[in-house]
């Protein structure tokens, strides 16, 4: 008998517990969304962060916004830069007042940013000596990568393809085996967070058409950093 | 009694043993699968995308070419009906055939060096994202059935060519 009376018990708050989830649930979904620069984020979702935390998730590749892509001899690599996360590295602080995070992404949300990597994956030395065949070969490199390769780069969202409205070759002169790449694109009309493919022709390594996609679900889990008033 | 207790602590012991030599076995010995070549590299995304784009190139090369050979008939015609020959006409000919001669000779070889390297390119990321997929799920060998008699028979279990296709889609599509 009080192995009933148990169960029944149990069975009970098992049922009270779920409903109220999903009257929460309902709640949260009447919920104003917060508008971040990729979109709408539902308040719910929209995690706060201290800002160390907040930079570590942005280039961890299991959040989404960071793609790697090893091919051969060399890893491909796209860091998506949302405007908090500029901020971030421009100050480097570990606190910000409310109002500068606000104004200074006012100077840059005309457009949208990316990094993108190319690293050998052994052996040292300049990128752009890599399987080097002539000095000549070494100064069409150097103008390609300074000057043509913006031409060989389009970001895709939803139907509109954007041009790369916004580019810079890092030179690293042999310090580094890896070239960086600034890019910077205009920011589509469609302002809700679709899913975004970095097209890439790698004219120079062989390695042909290089995709990266920034998937709908991921630009959805970006998080805030945590502000001060002061 | 004490009899039957020892025949089932032996059964027991036996059964484990089986057990255990059969998990050893299952962890050491090499996992294989194996892929049809040709229905990975016709369904990767990669090949019919570059494809398309050389099927466009062709296309616009075959259009300036067939022009050409429009434009040279049209003379040929010309000077044919001419009484008089007239040299300019001719050397307009020349000139036209000379051109003609020389675009389709380019285009013939930029074709099979822009053939050579899309196969190039596609065959790399290919052979890269197969290589990922096996070291994904811990395959020691992973063969090619080409139909060439590489490999002669291979279980249908052992055919992993769709999962490895919806893989390598996924890895160029750079979503991971």
């Amino acid at each position: 008998m009080r192995k009933i009376i148990l169960t029944c018990l149990f069975f009970e708050m098992f049922l009270h517990s779920s409903c109220t989830s999903t009257d929460k649930n309902k709640q949260t979904n009447k919920e104003d969304n917060i508008a971040v620069e990729n979109g709408l984020i539902p308040s719910n979702t929209a995690s706060l962060m201290e800002i160390k935390e907040y930079v570590l998730w942005i280039q961890d590749t299991e959040n989404g916004f960071k793609k790697e892509k090893k091919i051969d001899d060399l890893t491909f690599s796209v860091q998506y830069k949302p405007y908090e996360y500029i901020i971030c590295e421009e100050e480097r602080k570990e606190e910000l007042p409310d109002t500068l995070l606000k104004n200074k992404i006012l100077e840059i949300n005309n457009m949208q940013y990316y990094d993108f990597k190319i690293s050998v994956n052994e052996g040292a030395g300049e990128l752009l000596k890599h399987q080097l065949s002539s000095s000549q070969e070494y100064e069409k490199r150097v103008n390609y990568f300074s000057f043509m390769m913006q031409n060989d780069i389009q970001l895709v969202e939803d139907k509109d393809t954007l041009p790369c409205a916004l580019f810079h070759f890092e030179r690293t002169y042999g310090a580094s085996p890896s070239s960086i790449f600034l890019l910077g694109f205009p920011v589509s009309k469609n302002k809700t967070a679709v899913e975004k493919t970095l097209l890439i022709y790698d004219r120079t390594f062989n390695k042909g058409l290089l995709k990266f996609t920034f998937t709908r679900k991921d630009l959805r889990n970006l998080p805030k950093i945590k502000t001060h008033e002061y | 009694m004490l009899l039957k207790n020892k025949i089932l602590i032996l059964l027991s012991f036996f059964l484990l043993l089986v057990i255990g030599y059969n998990v050893y076995l299952y962890t050491t010995s090499p996992k294989t699968g194996f892929v049809l070549i040709q229905e990975v590299y016709n369904g990767f995304d990669m090949k019919k995308e570059f494809e398309k784009k050389y099927a466009t190139t062709l296309n616009a090369r075959k259009k300036i070419v067939d022009s050409l050979t429009f434009e040279l008939n049209v003379l040929l015609k010309k000077i044919e009906t001419e009484k008089e020959k007239n040299k300019s006409t001719i050397q307009e000919f020349n000139t036209k055939r000379e051109e003609y001669i020389q675009r389709k000779k380019n285009y013939e070889e930029d074709n099979a060096a822009l053939t050579k390297q899309y196969d190039q390119e596609i065959l790399t990321q290919l052979s890269q994202y197969v290589k990922d997929y096996g070291e994904k799920n811990h395959y020691t060998y992973i063969f090619g059935n080409d139909g060439n008699g590489s490999l002669m028979y291979a279980s249908d279990t052992k055919n992993i060519t769709k999962e490895v296709l919806e893989f390598i889609n996924s890895k160029y599509k750079g979503a991971e």
